[in-house]
């Protein structure tokens, strides 16, 4: 059975809680709120289409969406709120479709760890806008949500600005929030991006043997077909040749590298209970650094441009340049007209065995 | 100075992963949250650990990390035959990892059986084999190797690659000419058996007189020399017992053709129909290879040993960087042709052409024989599509369209028969020339 419906339900989990928990709030006459969060979620369902003509129209959708909303808020003749209430279905949407974003296959690997990271984050921003709403005592609606939406973000950038600058830890709205489902639902999202992602496989894509084999497969001779009229030693060659094989170990392919990881968010969030603050920012500055070296140590990407790997070349019919060159100018000297074969070693005479 | 251990490279795969999680910390550096922070420390931890995992496995990755055997590969094989190919690596690293071997071969030597591919788990210590069936499209040699190494990390985020040093020659004999190396039968081919070339008793040169048997032909019985109840009958020595030298021009100009479809492939190939025919017959037979200068020259000579000498030529023929000149040629030979010896030449007449007519003379004036067939200009490409092409095609070729005619005059002047092939080849050109080497007489 395919994973790949459960990672997409998985990764959707956290995102649909927020919002399961924002839209009820909101009043029951701000259809709009409902309207662009519908057509977000029509776009992210597009985007997960296998269909590919679908998934192209998600772009147009989108951009559709954009542009009412951008209408409806600079338009005087309509009601300030309704752009407020479309904005508000928008932010809500967003996640949604940054989620579906990261489990497309057809998207790089770096791509969709980022929109995984921008949709957990975007997450965690609608939370602490409704925390702050909520806090203060505000009604829900679509003005209050967006004007407190951009107040959270401004007041964090304002924050971490103080904190750049040195002039203290001020309020950071983000910071504070925690809210445990979300933290759970967000576990069991990155499980979902582990479940895709961390399967045994070359970095072209193609798939490594692994241990447990999801289908039996047929037994092949080892044998050749033919005679071909070789001595018994060559067919014995050719029968112990070695086929291809999966790791022999009992643990999963993979695996190893997520324990490291789960160790490492542990360690992680030991210091970050223990040392708060400024310990926090240092501890993760030495994981960026690492990454780095990592990076510099290690040669660039277009190390795969290069990658030897065998490739068919195709025949290419000559230019009718090349003809001419060939007919009156013959090769020029050290080069062959063709790619003919190199001629005899200069043993070339010695009588056969 | 020996090459060291091979760095790690990151994939695409690999970058972008570390592209991503690398976002994921800005994102968190933007939230100061710390399920952001987990999240991106989570992803960074696994990895870094996968990279430096397998790092650690592929420490020491390089040329001296593997020890690399050739096993019972083929040497020699007949165009359009079976040759096998392995290779045996030995890892020495102390590590384990998955790894892709990849025995490297010419597209035109295609493996018919087997996989020259493997990509499995390897184990430290462990032999992997490669072993592959292949088949040569075309004559020539062919080298094979190196047998490249890569090794790749379980998710796909970074390799190390490394070539070894496993080279193997794979020498590919054209069919006809083939004998099975070290097996005294020759190979079945098309001119082989009941064809007018290997008709016995149909010589021309008389040799002498015998006693006539039951079944020879009455138009040999010498009616003169016979009487008082005895019948004798003229002998002929069959001229397919003298000698045959295939002259095959390596000079820039026989590359005219396209692609493999060349003047000089053509003319190996009708070469090699000639010589098996000669082989087949007994006869004694040799080639030249030249260009502004003999390169090879294998004396007329029989036997199978000498076959495989006059195959492996053959099959090691390429056009050279310098322009043909069959005059320096044919001088060559008449000092070194000791018998009476017909020449079959496969020239495109490029070079100077003033000294050809006296070379011909020479050789004829020694009692050989000179048939030269010469790729036609225009015949070895296929029509143009546009008759405006094909106009600027003749404008083009017209020069030396006129120069081989010249020359062509001049060596028929001079004795030498002389025909033409296209893009059909030459074999049947070479069966008619032979033919009339065999059946007309000297001097007719």
């Amino acid at each position: 059975m395919s994973v790949r419906p459960w990672t997409l339900l998985l990764l959707l989990a956290p995102f649909l809680y927020v919002a399961a928990l924002l839209l009820p709030a909101f009043p029951g006459d701000e259809v709009a709120v409902l309207a662009a969060f519908a057509v977000c979620g029509f776009a992210a369902a597009l985007s997960a289409s296998p269909y590919a003509p679908l998934r192209a129209a998600r772009t147009a959708v989108l951009v559709v969406l954009v542009v009412v909303v951008v209408a409806t808020a600079t338009d005087p003749r309509l009601s300030t709120g309704v752009g407020d209430e479309l904005l508000s279905g928008l932010f809500l949407g967003v996640p949604i479709i940054a989620a579906v974003v990261a489990w497309r296959s057809e998207e790089s690997l770096g791509v969709r760890l980022t929109a995984f990271g921008f949709a957990l984050t975007w997450g965690v921003v609608l939370l602490a806008t409704r925390e702050h709403l909520v806090n203060g005592g505000s009604a829900i609606n679509g003005p209050a949500f967006t004007s407190t939406f951009y107040q959270v973000n401004a007041s964090q950038v304002t924050g971490l600005i103080g904190l750049l600058n040195g002039s203290g830890f001020t309020v950071l709205p983000i910071h504070d929030l925690f809210d445990g489902v979300y933290a759970s639902l967000i576990g069991l999202s990155v499980l979902g991006i582990l479940l895709d992602l961390v399967r045994p496989q070359t970095g072209l894509e193609r798939a490594l043997p692994i241990a447990v084999r999801p289908s039996r497969e047929k037994a092949v001779s080892r044998d050749l077909r033919r005679p071909y009229g070789f001595s018994a030693a060559q067919r014995a060659v050719f029968r112990e040749r070695s086929p291809s094989e999966p790791s022999p170990t009992t643990w999963p392919p993979g695996l190893l590298a997520v324990a490291y990881g789960a160790g490492a968010a542990s360690v992680f969030l030991l210091i970050a209970t223990v040392a708060s603050g400024w310990a926090l920012l240092v501890g993760s500055a030495v994981a960026l650094a690492v990454a780095v070296l990592l990076i510099l140590a290690s040669d660039r990407p277009r190390a795969v441009e290069w990658l030897p790997l065998p490739r068919r070349p195709r025949p290419r019919p000559p230019t009718t340049s090349e003809v001419f060159r060939d007919l009156f100018e013959g090769p020029a000297a050290g080069e062959s007209s063709t790619d003919r074969p190199s001629p005899p070693a200069p043993d070339a005479s010695v009588p056969p065995p | 100075m020996a090459p060291g251990p091979t760095r790690m490279s990151l994939t695409g795969r690999g970058a972008g992963a570390l592209a991503g999680v690398l976002a994921v910390f800005l994102f968190a550096f933007y939230a100061a949250n710390i399920l952001v922070f987990v999240v991106a420390v989570f992803l960074l931890g696994l990895v870094l650990a996968e990279l430096t995992g397998f790092a650690l496995a592929t420490f020491g990755f390089g040329p001296e990390g593997f020890s690399v055997e050739r096993v019972e590969c083929s040497s020699f094989v007949a165009v359009g035959r079976a040759g096998l190919v392995s290779v045996r690596v030995t890892s020495l690293l102390p590590g384990s990892f998955y790894a892709e071997l990849f025995d490297s071969h010419p597209a035109r030597l295609a493996p018919v059986e087997g996989e020259p591919r493997l990509l499995t788990w390897w184990a430290a210590g462990e032999s992997l084999s490669l072993a592959y069936v292949v088949s040569p499209e075309m004559r020539g040699l062919y080298d094979i190797g190196p047998t490249i190494v890569t090794a790749h990390d379980t998710l796909g985020l970074a390799f190390k690659t490394v070539p070894l040093d496993s080279s193997w020659q794979v020498e590919a004999i054209s069919v006809p000419i083939a004998p099975e190396i070290g097996h005294p039968d020759r190979l079945p081919s098309t001119v082989v058996g009941q064809t007018w070339l290997s008709a016995r008793g149909a010589g021309t040169e008389f040799r002498g007189l015998r006693d006539y048997e039951p079944n020879d032909e009455l138009r040999h019985i010498a009616w003169t020399r016979s009487g008082q109840g005895r019948l004798y009958v003229r002998e002929y020595e069959r001229e397919s017992q003298q000698d045959l030298l295939v002259l095959i021009d390596v000079g820039k100009e026989m590359a005219i053709g396209i692609g493999y479809e060349d003047a000089l492939e053509k003319s190996i190939q009708a070469a090699t129909v000639a010589l098996r025919a000669s082989f087949d017959e007994g006869g004694r037979s040799g080639v030249v290879l030249f260009s502004d200068e003999v390169i090879v020259f294998e004396p007329a000579g029989r036997g199978s040993t000498h076959e495989f000498r006059v195959a492996r030529a053959l099959a090691g023929a390429q056009i050279a960087s310098a322009p043909s000149d069959l005059a320096s040629a044919l001088a060559y030979l008449v000092p070194r042709l000791h018998r009476p010896t017909s020449l079959l030449v496969f020239s495109s007449l490029g070079g100077e052409l003033t000294r050809l007519p006296a070379a011909c003379g020479a050789l004829r004036h020694e009692g050989h024989r000179l048939y030269i067939l010469i790729p036609e200009l225009a015949g070895m490409f296929p029509p143009l599509p546009e008759p405006a092409q094909e106009t600027a095609f003749t404008l083009l070729t017209e020069p030396e369209t006129r120069r081989t005619a010249r020359a062509v005059e001049s060596l028929e002047r001079a004795g030498a028969s002389v025909g033409r092939f296209g893009r059909e080849g030459a074999v049947d050109a070479v069966n008619l020339l032979y033919g009339r080497r065999r059946l007309r007489p000297e001097g007719t």
